[in-house]
């Protein structure tokens, strides 16, 4: 591993508790013309049960997290978008209606971005200083277009243990934050894999993403289907935040305050974006 | 409210927790309706008949709980007897399809199905169904007017919530019609998914314990959904006995109350019992 970034206060490694909304735009994406009823309602539960209950875990444990929110579904669910910045947490980027970007053009990828960030100032007040991909696809213009719009970080990429800086040919610079499998819940779920078996998982990766001195990217979802919105879900992303809090060489942050403190400390010259 | 806190639901009994125990047949109508013939491999939907529904009954009977079977149309014609024995049991036979349609339907034709199978089941049975299940999970926007009109009094296909609330008809919150969400692509509480995707009866078990355990201590809603089947089903004798060993698990703990959804249904649609009020997140959606 390089060495390019220290985490602060003298910690090992550093955890971002990050939730990717992906409420009923990931069903209406699929089929815009289908009434989302029945099998096609687990995004809906997501905003009415599973994000509470990820609220509530959130604010007994006394972690800020990062919120990956398309537009569409903060300015559906008003209530949910006060209670996660009520509660600390930070919001951030996730497409305008959850799209797939690997799909569209530089222009059609600007249009998004823009709808999305209008709909973050009504929402929220304020525009995203981060983003992270609908599914993680995207294209290769996206994270210089990111960076020309002023974004701080974007978080897709499962390419390296530690986040690092890229820039444009215009040198506007981008924090990459890398994602991995083996942190998100959804890779199990979808799997069929037991909550026992998910607790387990997640402890032994951040064990070893610790004694990497790396960033352990926590990515959870709310949905009913292959998030952990569901009672029985929560019981894993609990243990692990215990196990987090019980050491004092972790540091726990937001993304952007990962992003700001990468981009202060980071070493050696960035990668072309 | 967010449900997974605040005040928990009124249940009967003054319960902390209802258990439904939901069985969807699930024969051959299901392969007939995608125009398969149930031969060979894809016979699978022979077993609920001969064997999967018995087993169901002989477990229930044990464990002295009455559940609830939802029949397509089309299995009910076939096997008319078994169907009547699970009313001679005191289970409860809502509908679900005539032959397990997993499509979106247009309006004349689903209209026509869910009249042809209510017909069905209130002739093999003798009273009609006040229940419906989706088969595969879809309805559209005009199904509940429909059953509505048929006299249901609940259905039973979405997954957006941890409680009963009132089925949207025509675009509205409904009194007359209650909503039961339950949980099937999950993988929670549907056992297909689960089956299909190779997890063991040991671990099936230990997961729906898990969820009982969660549900309980949590809005004390646990709706289990399976089918008497075999291939993805629960029918065959080892995840059976998954349900047996479930069961026992669940009777071990204190004010839980097994209900069928009809009488659920009825509980939930008293007024005073507070399951009338729209939860502000749901009402006339989508």
């Amino acid at each position: 591993m390089t060495a390019d970034v220290r985490w602060p206060d003298g910690a090992r490694s550093a955890v971002a508790v990050t939730v990717n909304f992906d409420g009923e735009s990931v069903e209406r994406t699929a089929d815009p013309d289908a009434p989302q009823w029945g099998r096609f309602s687990y995004g809906r539960y997501g905003a009415q049960v599973g994000v509470h209950r990820l609220l509530d875990l959130f604010e007994r444990s006394g972690v800020a997290a990062t919120f990956f929110i398309p537009a569409w579904d903060a300015e559906r669910h008003p209530d949910v978008a006060e209670r996660v910045v009520a509660g600390g947490h930070e919001v951030a980027g996730h497409g305008y209606h959850h799209e797939d970007f690997s799909a569209l053009d530089i222009e059609q990828q600007r249009d998004v971005l823009k709808r999305s960030e209008q709909g973050f100032e009504r929402a929220f007040g304020q525009r995203p200083a981060g983003w992270r991909a609908p599914d993680g696809l995207m294209s290769a213009e996206t994270r210089s277009l990111l960076a020309e719009r002023g974004y701080e970080y974007e978080s897709s990429f499962p390419d390296d243990d530690l986040p690092y800086v890229v820039a444009t040919e215009g040198s506007d610079r981008l924090v990459e934050l890398p994602v991995f499998a083996g942190a998100s819940d959804h890779h199990y779920y979808r799997a069929h894999r037991l909550p026992a078996v998910v607790e387990r998982a997640w402890q032994d990766e951040f064990d070893a993403v610790h004694r990497a001195g790396g960033l352990f990217n926590l990515t959870l979802h709310p949905r009913g289907d292959y998030g952990s919105g569901r009672a029985v879900r929560i019981g894993p992303i609990e243990a692990l935040l215990k196990t987090v809090a019980r050491r004092d060489d972790v540091w726990v942050a937001t993304c952007r305050e990962i992003a700001a403190h990468t981009l202060a400390t980071a070493a050696g010259a960035p990668l072309p974006a | 409210m967010p449900p997974a806190s605040d005040e928990r639901p009124q249940w009967p009994d003054g319960a902390k927790c209802i258990a439904a125990i939901t069985v969807d047949w699930d024969g051959h109508s299901l392969e007939v309706g995608r125009d398969l013939e149930p031969v060979g491999i894809r016979a699978a939907g022979g077993y609920s008949a001969r064997r999967g529904v018995h087993r169901m009954l002989d477990i229930f009977g044990r464990h002295e709980i009455a559940a609830t079977f939802f029949v397509p149309g089309y299995d009910a014609e076939q096997h008319a007897n078994g169907v009547r024995e699970l009313i001679a049991a005191g289970h409860e036979v809502g509908a679900h399809g005539y032959t397990h349609e997993s499509g979106v339907l247009g309006r004349e034709e689903e209209q026509e199905l869910l009249e042809r199978s209510h017909a069905i089941l209130s002739d093999v049975t003798g009273t009609p169904p006040v229940g419906w299940r989706s088969p595969s999970g879809r309805k559209t926007h005009w199904t509940t007017s429909v059953l509505r009109r048929l006299g249901y009094i609940y259905e039973s296909s979405d997954k957006d919530y941890e409680r009963p609330y009132p089925t949207v008809v025509e675009g509205e919150p409904s009194t007359e019609m209650i909503e039961f969400p339950n949980n099937t692509l999950g993988p929670g509480l549907d056992d297909a998914p689960l089956w299909t995707a190779g997890v063991a009866p040991y671990e099936v078990l230990d997961l729906w314990k898990a969820e009982f355990d969660a549900i309980y201590a949590d809005e004390g809603y646990f709706v289990l959904t399976f089918h008497p089947r075999a291939g993805f089903g629960t029918g065959t004798p080892a995840r059976a006995h998954v349900v047996d060993e479930l069961l026992t698990h669940i009777r071990a703990h204190d004010g839980v109350h097994f209900t069928r959804f009809d009488e659920l249904a009825r509980w939930c649609l008293e007024a005073d019992h507070g399951f009338l009020d729209p939860p502000a997140r749901i009402g006339g959606r989508p």
